[in-house]
């Protein structure tokens, strides 16, 4: 071919071939063979574009509301069930608790809801511990490829970096059942109290009613005590009252100190205390064993320990300390600084506005809408996120993962030990470390920097420079709109469509980048492993210094062709500076 | 047993309509959008609309195909997936943008596909056919893998050819397509 015809690239190639596939041309046999192709190339290999777990979860939920009008108008499904069943809409559960009816229309949705196939999420080793899809233990995950393309395809070096191996997490995380709280039971006494001010409680085994009310400088305490085990067995409980000014103290205690020790607490039906306030300024709840459930809470300060039993507060505005020894914590729509300490059980909040910060020992945290910075420890369990904004946002997990999405900080910093990473929709700086696992993250606009010990790495969109200090793993870096500095250990780094300057550093793996557009410069070396840079830039921009000991160096750009074995190449044209070195391996610039 | 394969699913024309669905979706529903999402500058909610519209016409269609292998069932599904991105362009008369090499959402470039026309008004488009034509099967195979951005070592291993040999062809069939555009 003369040297004055432009030879077509790549990208000129797949748009017509683009044209050529979506052409409309019927019974045209090239055509439909060559969409069959695609189709078992499309199908059979990695895609290369994927939606992240969380991006997943809302398409499957879109997906849902497909079917449900899919449904509705062509009646595809045929057979609906009884609309009373459980797991219903939240609003419709909301509109039978107030109004005590359903329109028809809901009726109609509700039993089409049900009737929707239940899609399937992935579950890790240990069953299913997210509600939405996460990122699998495995790399084999056909939903969530950690690698994006598959680095055995490189060259043979010899080496295999070995996937990590995880810490399984406890299968058993602690799962309270106790007793719901039945307000349906008639209660002893009912007592009243005017201008209280401060509210302190003691109780033993009982179940709490916290509601806070409006307009009204009465407190309302209605209890019922004295609990009846499943054998019959009485446990007897006294109740004792005191006023001091604007404080009231509220004592519910055995009768008898050693029932303490005779009783299976969870046989009890539990003591019941109803406690109804206007706005406080202290509101403070010791109590055993139970169930507590809070309603509209106003108070300068709220703080409450419970030993054995879940705890739910509903519309709260306070500044709030908890402490849960053994239980679940449900907090929806809270307002003012929240404290969290929970042993053993799973924290759900939603709607909280106000600094968070949480300590758990063995459950998982799952947070959604809040306002203001977090903190968050877990020792075992995980940690899922959506919707947070605020200063700071910092994340400790010994063991479990992170998958958190639609996080707007300052500075968000996750540190985990043993445990997957997962972070999508992402404007903050986002500083990572990892011991052992995997990270995904996907849609980042600020400087992303993650150090791991042993774990692949997946990125995808990146914003911002790229900081990556690798053990053992693979990374791969598509779509970066920065400068990239990474240094492996033992680590294959692929790189693909950036626009930024290169640094990249591994000992033993290979480096290959494609559809690379350099602004200033590129420094590329591996110990052990091949070197390939397909470069954007016009090869009368470049200037390169491309060596290896034992390989062959190649230079195939433009009208550019040269190549040397067991030596050195130098270029000098341009103002981009491309230096690659391999002590054993190839070194190819396209 | 493991567990049964998706085109036996759809073959069984007893199996529950919405648990298909779901089956579908996730076998296939990922695959497709990956798919679309590289290679058409499409909004995420469009594509999912064209993988949705899709599922329901298999299912809407499963009375009437049975499919004897995997690959048969992957390319009718595939087939339909490309039948439905048509009549998006087709539909919102708009041109589809390929993704060019340099990803920069400020500063983007995107080159607009010409408008459906007639291969023999598009030289470009003209050329490439013909050059198709004449082509091997592993050869179109290697000229849709390598233009995607797969590695030679990938394409070997479709292909079963070294990789130093379709380096070569992949050169020379575009230095053919190249020298017909430009009609040499």
């Amino acid at each position: 071919m003369e040297n004055n015809t432009p030879l077509i690239s790549d990208n000129e190639l797949r748009q017509l071939l683009n044209q050529f596939i979506l052409m409309d041309a019927p019974n045209n046999a090239l055509q439909m063979q060559i969409t069959d192709m695609e189709a078992t190339i499309t199908m059979n290999t990695l895609p290369v574009s994927m939606a992240g777990a969380v991006l997943q979860e809302t398409l499957l939920r879109k997906f849902r509301y497909k079917l449900l009008k899919k449904a509705l108008f062509k009646g595809l499904i045929i057979s609906t069930t009884a609309a009373a069943a459980g797991g219903a809409w939240l609003t419709l559960k909301r509109t039978t608790a107030e109004s005590g009816t359903i329109s028809s229309v809901q009726a109609v949705k509700h039993e089409l809801k049900n009737a929707l196939p239940e899609i399937p999420f992935p579950t890790d080793n240990n069953g299913t511990l997210f509600t939405r899809p996460v990122m699998p233990l495995t790399s084999a995950s056909p939903l969530l490829p950690l690698t994006g393309r598959d680095f055995s395809s490189l060259p043979d070096l010899g080496f295999t970096p070995h996937a990590p191996s995880f810490i399984p997490l406890q299968k058993n995380l602690f799962e309270w059942n106790n007793t719901p709280l039945n307000t349906a039971s008639v209660l002893d006494s009912v007592l009243q109290f005017n201008n209280i001010k401060k509210i302190v409680v003691n109780t033993d085994y009982c179940n709490l009613s916290l509601k806070g009310i409006t307009g009204s400088n009465k407190t309302q305490i209605a209890y019922k005590i004295g609990s009846t085990s499943e054998n019959n067995r009485k446990y007897k409980q006294k109740i004792s009252w005191r006023v001091e000014g604007d404080q009231l103290f509220v004592n519910i205690e055995p009768e008898k100190k050693k029932n303490h020790f005779s009783f299976n607490f969870k046989e009890l039906e539990g003591a019941l205390l109803s406690i109804e306030m206007p706005e406080l300024e202290l509101l403070k709840i010791t109590n055993h064993n139970g169930n507590i459930a809070g309603q509209n809470i106003q108070s300068a300060m709220l703080s409450l320990k419970n030993e054995y039993g879940n705890v739910s507060l509903e519309n709260t505005q306070a500044e709030t300390d908890l402490t849960l020894h053994n239980g679940n914590l449900a907090i929806k729509h809270i307002k003012g600084t929240l404290k969290v300490a929970v042993e053993y059980g799973n924290t759900s909040l939603s709607d909280a506005e106000g600094n968070v910060q949480s300590v758990q020992h063995s459950g998982h945290f799952s947070g959604e809408n809040i306002i203001g910075s977090c903190s968050l420890k877990t020792e075992y369990g995980n940690v899922s996120l959506n919707t947070l904004k605020g200063n700071t946002c910092t994340i400790d997990i010994h063991n479990g993962h992170c998958a958190a999405s639609l996080l707007q900080f300052d500075r968000a910093v996750f540190n985990l030990e043993y445990g997957n990473l997962s972070l999508s929709n992402i404007t903050s700086p986002v500083y990572a470390t990892l011991h052992n696992g995997n990270t995904a993250i996907e849609n980042v606009i600020g400087e992303t920097t993650i150090t791991t010990e042993y774990g692949q790495q997946s990125l995808l969109n990146l914003k911002g420079n790229l900081n990556l200090k690798l053990g053992t793993g693979n990374a791969s870096c598509q779509f970066i709109n920065g400068n990239a500095n990474i240094k492996g250990t033992y680590s294959n780094i692929s790189l693909s469509t950036l626009s930024g300057d290169l640094a990249v550093s591994t000992e033993t793996g290979n480096i290959s980048g494609s559809a690379i557009t350099l602004k200033n410069s590129a420094s590329l070396k591996s110990e052990r492993g091949n070197i390939m840079l397909q470069t954007t830039n016009d090869m009368e921009s470049l200037s390169c210094n491309l060596n290896t000991e034992y390989g062959k160096v190649n230079i195939r750009k433009n009208a550019t062709s040269m190549s040397k074995q067991n030596g050195g190449l130098v270029v000098n044209k341009g103002s981009i500076n491309i230096t690659a070195y391999t002590q054993t391996g190839n070194v190819l610039l396209e | 047993m493991g567990p049964q394969p998706q085109y036996q699913l759809y073959n069984d024309k007893k199996k529950n309509a919405r648990e298909l669905l779901g089956e579908l979706f996730t076998t296939f529903g990922s695959r497709l959008f990956g798919y679309a999402k590289k290679r058409w500058t499409l909004e995420d909610d469009a594509i999912w609309d064209l993988v949705y519209k899709t599922l329901f016409k298999l299912i809407e269609v499963r009375d009437k195909y049975t499919f004897e292998s995997a690959e048969k069932f992957q390319g009718f599904v595939f087939s339909v997936f490309i039948n439905y991105l048509k009549n998006y362009f087709r539909d919102h008369q708009s041109n589809p943008i390929v993704q060019t090499t340099d990803f920069n959402n400020e500063n983007q470039q995107q080159i607009p596909v010409e408008k459906e026309e007639n291969v023999t008004e598009n030289k470009s488009l003209k050329a490439l056919v013909e050059v198709l034509e004449t082509l091997e099967d592993w050869q179109r195979i290697l000229v849709l893998m390598r233009s995607d951005g797969y590695s030679y070592a990938e394409i070997a291993r479709y292909v079963n050819k070294p990789e130093n040999q379709l380096k070569v062809y992949y050169q020379r069939i575009k230095e053919q397509i190249s020298r017909k555009i430009h009609g040499e």
